[in-house]
């Protein structure tokens, strides 16, 4: 007669990406680097915004691009002089921590001091995804809409900073920031929120800042 | 869809941890703010253990709200994220639990 028992498991459904993004965030410290991961809508102007930060911070930023199809993203920050190496997921709609892995042996870590991973964009599922780095970062962008943090949350209650870009539209949408940073702020009590144009440069300076560590 | 990629994980836990055995029932519980739709979890659960383990694996999910505590010292449960703090009002406030998605139990049959 066959017999049933029941097994007391308690395990993460994350556990085994959990433990390589953990091996990642040694290799990190050993090599001193700052690692953000950047989650946010298509569009929103992530790449944009690395472009920026790659003009200033040349061979001390590395970018590791993850996109379902193409290297344009990672072409766009070499054309800037820093290092960028592409993941392509071929339909995945978010980075996990081995793909992280497998990519860092393409980067000579030696110039570096900070490195971005670009998630696929969507603001859902590469939320709950740890790859190793030091903090998230959700980006969101005036013409999506002022609801995104609140429709959101899994994102936001994680994120150490919320970037709000393509802050020069202002003047011509009816975005109400407050009420943005007032929902990021009940969701998140000590998220920090940023506003730039990744255009413009508006903000550029106080985001260098945060990714060099002194904001 | 990166439930399916968690019903993936699910399969390398159950084969690791019971591979020598049949699985009846597996027992998930999933965080309001796990980011991971319970129905879909489900789909792609039955969908990936139907592979490896047969058609009879019956998936059970639970759903846990976020706790949080907040500074004036009180712990409670978010109904709704937007929920303040029902003593001081506030939302100075870190997340205790309700983030994970958890296999809490398989119940096995001996072969």
């Amino acid at each position: 007669m066959k017999s049933s028992k029941k097994l007391d498991i308690r395990t993460s459904l994350q556990e085994r990406n959990d433990q390589i993004a953990s091996e990642n965030r040694r290799l990190f410290g050993r090599h001193k680097l700052r690692v953000f991961n950047l989650i946010g809508s298509p569009g929103c102007g992530k790449t944009s915004l690395l472009e920026a930060s790659a003009r200033v911070l040349k061979n001390r930023l590395a970018v590791i691009e993850g996109d379902v199809m193409t290297t344009r993203d990672a072409d766009r920050i070499l054309a800037q002089g820093s290092q960028a190496v592409q993941i392509q997921t071929g339909g995945g709609c978010h980075l996990n921590a081995e793909m992280v892995r497998k990519s860092l042996s393409d980067i000579d870590f030696e110039p570096v001091d900070v490195l971005v991973i670009e998630n696929v964009g969507n603001l859902v599922c590469p939320s709950t995804f740890d790859l190793g780095e030091a903090a998230k970062v959700a980006m969101i962008s005036l013409p999506e809409g002022d609801e995104k943090p609140v429709k959101y949350p899994a994102l936001f209650v994680r994120a150490e900073l919320v970037v709000i870009n393509k802050i020069d539209l202002k003047p011509v949408m009816d975005y109400n920031l407050e009420r943005v940073r007032s929902d990021c702020r009940k969701l998140n009590s000590a998220v920090k929120v940023l506003e730039v144009s990744a255009k413009t440069n508006e903000g550029l300076d106080a985001w260098i800042q945060y990714l060099l560590g002194n904001l | 869809m990166h439930e399916l990629s968690l019903a993936y994980n699910l399969k390398e836990i159950l084969l690791e941890r019971c591979g020598n055995s049949t699985v009846v029932e597996v027992e998930i519980e999933v965080g309001s703010l796990s980011g991971v739709i319970p129905e879909t979890l489900e789909f792609c659960a039955n969908m990936v253990l139907a592979e490896t383990f047969g058609d009879g694996v019956r998936i059970v999910l639970t759903h846990k709200n976020a706790m949080v505590s907040c500074t004036c010292g009180q712990e409670y449960e978010l109904e709704d994220i937007l929920d303040p703090c029902p003593l001081c009002k506030g939302y100075n406030r870190v997340i205790i639990d309700g983030t994970d998605i958890i296999l809490k139990s398989v119940e096995v049959e001996s072969k």
